[in-house]
């Protein structure tokens, strides 16, 4: 990683944002399908058991690059403050909200739901949890963009 | 009150000096998509970015940033 480039850096928290995303999205989406419809085909459930494990592997991965990526950052303390300028903040916060508001709208949702069908705190728990940071990193991509 | 719009001539300021996007970033400590983003007034910079903005250019931040009529 070139630690001195606030553009190849910017660019490598972009990438490593977007692999956070694909890997929790895999991970968490397969795992809550495989709970929440346990009559499913056996192919498809080890389908979706391999996607999950994929998922959980982008997902570790990202997490060694990001730990080596804020080690970067903690060496070169003008580069931290470039990429967390006041743009990045601004975008940042508005992302927590745009969470915040989708995870509103899934309380309102499944609120509705559990009024018809049963509905399990598991589920209710994993959709909340997979909307919230899902939501909250598509949001920060966007408003990210230039 | 009538609605008005934060506009500005950095990109003009920035050419006349002969300075890169990245370069004026560089000197004000904040990233090319930040500039990038304020000559296209897609973000409003604070008074303390403005003011860094006027230091760098060397013009009053009036001159850089004015309020017109939406």
């Amino acid at each position: 990683m070139n630690a001195k480039n606030p553009e190849l850096m910017g660019s490598a928290r972009r990438r490593l944002l977007v692999q956070a995303l694909v890997g929790f999205g895999l991970w968490q989406i397969s795992n809550l399908i495989l709970y929440a419809a346990p009559g499913l085909a056996h192919p498809a459930r080890v389908v979706l058991r391999l996607l999950g494990v994929a998922g959980a592997g982008i997902w570790v991965v990202q997490t060694f690059k990001n730990t080596s990526f804020l080690k970067a950052l903690k060496r070169d303390p003008a580069l931290a403050q470039t990429l967390n300028d006041e743009r990045y903040q601004q975008a940042r916060t508005r992302a927590f909200a745009a969470g915040y508001f989708a995870l509103l709208v899934t309380a309102g949702l499944l609120l509705l739901w559990s009024l018809a069908f049963p509905l399990p705190g598991r589920i209710a728990a994993q959709c909340f949890l997979i909307v919230a940071v899902c939501s909250a990193m598509i949001a920060l991509l966007i408003y990210d963009r230039e | 009150m009538q609605n008005e719009r934060l506009t500005n001539t950095l990109r003009l300021h920035r050419a006349r000096l002969g300075i890169t996007q990245e370069e004026l970033a560089e000197r004000i400590g904040v990233s090319r998509k930040t500039i990038n983003t304020i000559e296209r007034e897609r973000f409003v910079p604070s008074t303390v970015l403005a003011l860094k903005l006027s230091r760098a250019l060397g013009v009053p931040v009036e001159e850089i940033f004015r309020l017109e009529p939406q």
